[in-house]
């Protein structure tokens, strides 16, 4: 039978490809979690807002929302986080919440929470534009939008 | 003139006649005054609202407006119709019971003999909402964006946002 000795240079090289090949691997998981822009807003019929802390939605999101009645839309809530495979939880008011989870690239579970309660779950693909919009009515005849979107 | 002569000369003006019956009544307007004023009526009626009908424009997308009204009409549906009482014994609901058997049978085989998890859109229909919200998903081809819109099955109880 016949022994092969790695000698101590070896080892050390083969050890270091292993770290390398760890390294870039992590590298590249680290790479792939994507990042979400999600926003919560509110769409009226009035001027302005009457919270002076909501901006006016971005041009081409509000023109992109012409569809629906409403003339004004002001972002209530904004925010970029980095998804993963881990559910993730995020407050947008005090009433309203999503949970997102990433399932493979550029695909997403969302779960909406209104008050507490679980209102929708959606599973689909979400990229940077369009956006993926949940809405519902609000009272006296204004609505809410969430629009979710790849950063 | 009977009802059924009225009936005739409209269906007359609106191109619904046989050629025959068209030609019964073309002669029937050369000899009868009463046929005459009568189509001569029905025509300036029907110019009248062809030419004069107001154009409504609509507040919001052809297809959002058209979703509202679904749902409206989705939701009164479920309000009208009662509770059907399921008799599961009677040889219909007996038939169906097979039919869903088999549907469940094949369904069971094809998920031992097919990985889901290999196909991505196998998680596409995954969607639901809780008991008491309702949602409509439409597409917008002009924005090309799609759209969850949510309602609550009781329209006195929204969800407020803020």
């Amino acid at each position: 039978m016949i022994h092969r000795r790695f000698s101590t240079s070896q080892l050390l090289s083969w050890f270091g490809c292993i770290v390398l090949v760890a390294s870039v691997s992590a590298l590249k998981v680290s790479a792939a979690d994507p990042k979400l822009e999600v926003q919560l807003v509110w769409g009226t019929n009035d001027e302005t807002s009457p919270d002076a802390k909501h901006k006016p939605l971005e041009e081409a999101l509000a023109k992109k929302l012409g569809m629906f009645k409403w003339k004004k839309y002001f972002v209530v809530n904004r925010q970029e986080i980095p998804v993963s495979a881990t559910a993730q939880k995020i407050k947008l008011s005090e009433k309203c919440e999503i949970e997102i989870k990433n399932i493979e690239p550029s695909r997403y579970e969302i779960n909406v929470f209104g008050k507490g309660k679980h209102v929708l779950k959606k599973t689909g693909k979400i990229t940077n534009d369009p956006p993926f919009v949940i809405a519902g009515d609000d009272k006296n005849d204004c609505a809410w939008f969430i629009l979710i979107r790849e950063h | 003139m009977n009802q059924d002569t009225e009936l005739n000369l409209q269906a007359y003006l609106d191109e619904e006649l046989s050629e025959g019956e068209a030609r019964k009544i073309s002669v029937q307007l050369k000899n009868d005054a009463q046929a005459n004023a009568l189509i001569e009526e029905l025509r300036f009626i029907k110019v009248g609202l062809r030419e004069n009908e107001l154009e409504l424009k609509l507040p919001e997308s052809r297809e959002f407006y058209w979703s509202k009204i679904q749902r409206e009409i989705n939701r009164d549906v479920k309000v009208a119709s009662p509770r059907a009482t399921l008799r599961w014994w009677k040889p219909g609901y007996v038939r169906f019971a097979g039919v869903f058997a088999g549907a469940c049978a094949l369904l069971m085989l094809s998920f031992f003999a097919f990985d889901g998890q290999n196909d991505s859109r196998a998680m596409d229909e995954v969607e639901g909402t809780g008991e008491d919200m309702g949602s409509i998903t439409y597409h917008s081809d002009k924005e090309n964006m799609t759209v969850v819109y949510l309602f609550d099955r009781d329209p006195e109880r929204m969800i407020d946002s803020k």
